[in-house]
């Protein structure tokens, strides 16, 4: 009798064809301006042409500024937010 | 530092907040276009003051904080980013899949997949032993 077998890993992530992440931005890509609620309710905004980043009526103008994406129940996520908070 | 959820609604990401300690601002980006693009692979890119990205990775690993370090270090003292991406080791065609072991999901006996003597053998559970022709993963963060 013949068998495929389907298994599932937990870590990696979704990958194409050659290895690559289809369609993401690449190093020298600019990162749009956006205004996006936080969870505390208030208002975060970055505005790329006045390198300035807004959250709660406070504007900073970051040298540099370490952007993670996420999802809350993501065990991998919560680790890198974990060595983020730790890098401040 | 900024976390942006792809997923989720607030009171998720405030868990998330509680779980990992984090105090910079997480924003909540379910559901936007541009945010669907750049989240994809669950991806961090560090951006310059010039607005564009420097560095950019997928996943997480536990050496990349020294990474994160050093790209950090180059761009507050004015230089080009040394490292553009992080490294990653992934399977090509023609590797062979190494020898997986993972816990049930229902219980604390582990299954396991491993290639032996020119077959994918899969042991359950329960140690009965199959053996396939082929074998289709899929790989997830859950």
């Amino acid at each position: 009798m013949k068998f495929m077998a389907f298994f599932s890993l937990v870590s990696a992530l979704p990958l194409y064809g050659d290895g690559a992440v289809a369609d993401v931005p690449a190093v020298g890509d600019v990162l749009p301006a956006f205004s996006l609620p936080t969870h505390k309710e208030d208002k975060l905004s970055w505005n790329p042409s006045g390198n300035s980043l807004r959250e709660a009526e406070q504007t900073t103008n970051p040298d540099a500024m370490v952007l993670h994406f996420f999802q809350p129940d993501c065990n991998a996520c919560q680790d890198q937010a974990k060595a983020l908070e730790a890098l401040r | 530092m900024v976390g942006v959820a792809h997923r989720g609604v607030a009171g998720a990401v405030g868990e998330f907040a509680e779980a990992t300690g984090s105090t910079y601002p997480l924003a909540i980006g379910t559901d936007v276009d541009w945010v669907r693009t750049w989240a994809r692979g669950d991806r961090l890119y560090i951006v310059g003051k010039d607005g564009m990205v420097a560095y950019s990775q997928y996943g997480f690993r536990e050496q990349d904080p020294e990474v994160w370090k050093k790209v950090l270090a180059d761009l507050r003292a004015g230089r080009a980013a040394s490292i553009t991406e992080a490294t990653r080791k992934e399977l090509q065609v023609g590797d062979v899949l190494p020898t997986i072991d993972m816990p049930e999901l229902t219980g604390d006996k582990v299954i396991r997949l491993s290639p032996e003597s020119g077959h994918l053998v899969y042991r359950d559970a329960k140690g009965q032993e199959r053996s396939f022709k082929a074998s289709v993963g899929f790989f997830s963060r859950y």
